[in-house]
């Protein structure tokens, strides 16, 4: 277990930014208790300063997860989001966008969400934005990549895919294993 | 006891042994396995055994597999090379074999080094940087280090040149934040890097400004063209000639930014 050092800091920042923007400032800065980053197996944790102090007790081979996972650096340094981070980043959400009841269970299934199945999205979404895939009972689905911006979402034919899939609350069943 | 005669002696014959006589020396340990056994054992190889001598057909007569007359050292005792394709014609195809063959020896001799010091758990000092037909630029920066370091007085009194940076870490160990430091501290630094992220500002898309241009010369274009009528034909030429371009350069940051994602 270690704090990440400035690239790595830097690389995962740019990430969230994708997703949520300035709003990260909330995630570090919180009222009601101390929170921190720490890597461990290449796995970034998003844990309470208490919790860090006792999981820093247990041995790394023993040591599986703590607090929230919100992520993995790849072999290339690269920081991929996963969805156990979703819990904190849906409320900071800048981008949104709502999927209809009948597109949900692909979506849900790990496909990408085409125009057939958008329900609603927020207004000037930049193309290739990161956003967060709601159903139409404002439940957080997951994370996607806006293929189209908004206007272009308006103008193309329904069997365009709107939004690139990332990580769905789905994974939670099917990749069981390897969430930690 | 019963006696018969074995070459003109006579033997008398004794009865099987009865009592077992303890070992004068203690059972040998298991020796350590070398790195190829421990692999061997994990993926369950089986060691096939090969026999000592091969038909040869060309000298019709049997050589060993391996080591002193087998088939292995023909190419050092050749007497003729070709010169392949692509090497220099005035390359010593000779020595290049020899080379090899003392590499792959001196290669086998560090590896049996490394075994018999794995099993006998010394600390063994690195190998250092082995020289390389082409040094990367960071075998170059590592190697340029250590020379400056290799002096009687380890470096200590080696100028460096005018613009020379100082080397980072050239320890194996990396140096990281204490797990649990000042976090205050930890907070301050990543709102720095957060307010240095967002101090850089958004970044120029150029197909997007592109776009935004086009966008906007097309609209001036409609609005001239919905002003003078008579002008249609050139405007709407242009007008398509300038989607062409507007595609082709989305159609370019599209493929870029795919790759990135």
């Amino acid at each position: 277990m270690r704090p990440l050092t400035e690239e790595e800091t830097k690389t995962f920042f740019e990430k969230l930014s994708k997703y949520i923007g300035e709003n990260i400032k909330l995630l570090i800065d919180r009222p009601d208790g101390t929170y921190c980053f720490r890597l461990h197996k290449d796995r970034v944790y998003y844990v309470m300063e208490e919790t860090m102090k006792k999981a820093a007790n247990i041995s790394r081979e023993n040591l599986v997860s703590f607090g929230t996972c919100f992520g993995k650096f790849t072999k290339s340094g690269k920081f991929r989001l996963h969805i156990t981070a979703l819990d904190f980043l849906a409320p900071y959400a800048k981008y949104k966008i709502w999927v209809k009841p009948s597109a949900e269970q692909q979506f849900l299934y790990g496909h990408h969400v085409m125009k057939s199945g958008l329900g609603r999205i927020t207004e000037n979404t930049p193309q290739y934005q990161g956003v967060i895939v709601y159903s139409m009972s404002d439940l957080p689905l997951g994370f996607g990549v806006a293929a189209k911006s908004t206007e272009d979402c308006r103008r193309v034919d329904p069997m365009t895919v709107v939004t690139f899939h990332q990580a769905d609350i789905g994974e939670y069943i099917r990749s069981e294993d390897t969430l930690t | 006891l019963p006696v018969e005669r074995v070459e003109g002696t006579i033997v008398a014959k004794l009865p099987a042994p009865k009592t077992i006589l303890p070992r004068e020396k203690p059972i040998p340990k298991p020796k350590p396995e070398t790195k190829w056994q421990q692999y061997a054992k994990l993926k369950g190889i089986q060691n096939k055994k090969k026999a000592r001598k091969v038909w040869d057909d060309e000298i019709k007569d049997w050589r060993p597999t391996w080591g002193y007359q087998s088939r292995v050292n023909d190419e050092l005792n050749e007497w003729v090379l070709e010169v392949p394709a692509n090497a220099d014609p005035y390359e010593d195809q000779f020595g290049k074999a020899k080379k090899a063959k003392t590499e792959r020896v001196a290669k086998n001799e560090l590896q049996r080094m490394r075994n018999i010091a794995r099993a006998s758990k010394l600390k063994v000092p690195g190998v250092g940087l082995t020289p390389t037909d082409t040094p990367s630029k960071d075998h170059l920066s590592k190697a340029l280090a250590l020379a400056k370091k290799s002096t009687a007085s380890v470096g200590k009194f080696t100028d460096s040149l005018p613009k020379e940076k100082p080397v980072k870490n050239t320890g194996k160990k990396r140096k990281f934040e204490p797990n649990v430091g000042d976090m205050s501290k930890e907070k301050s630094a990543q709102l720095d890097i957060l307010s240095k992220m967002a101090k850089a500002g958004p970044t120029v898309d150029v197909t997007k400004a592109m776009k935004q241009h086009l966008l906007e010369e097309e609209q001036q274009r409609q609005k001239a063209n919905s002003e003078r009528p008579k002008k249609a034909k050139s405007i709407k030429k242009s007008i398509k000639r300038k989607q062409g371009k507007d595609t082709k350069r989305g159609g370019g940051g599209k493929g870029k930014r795919r790759g990135r994602k």
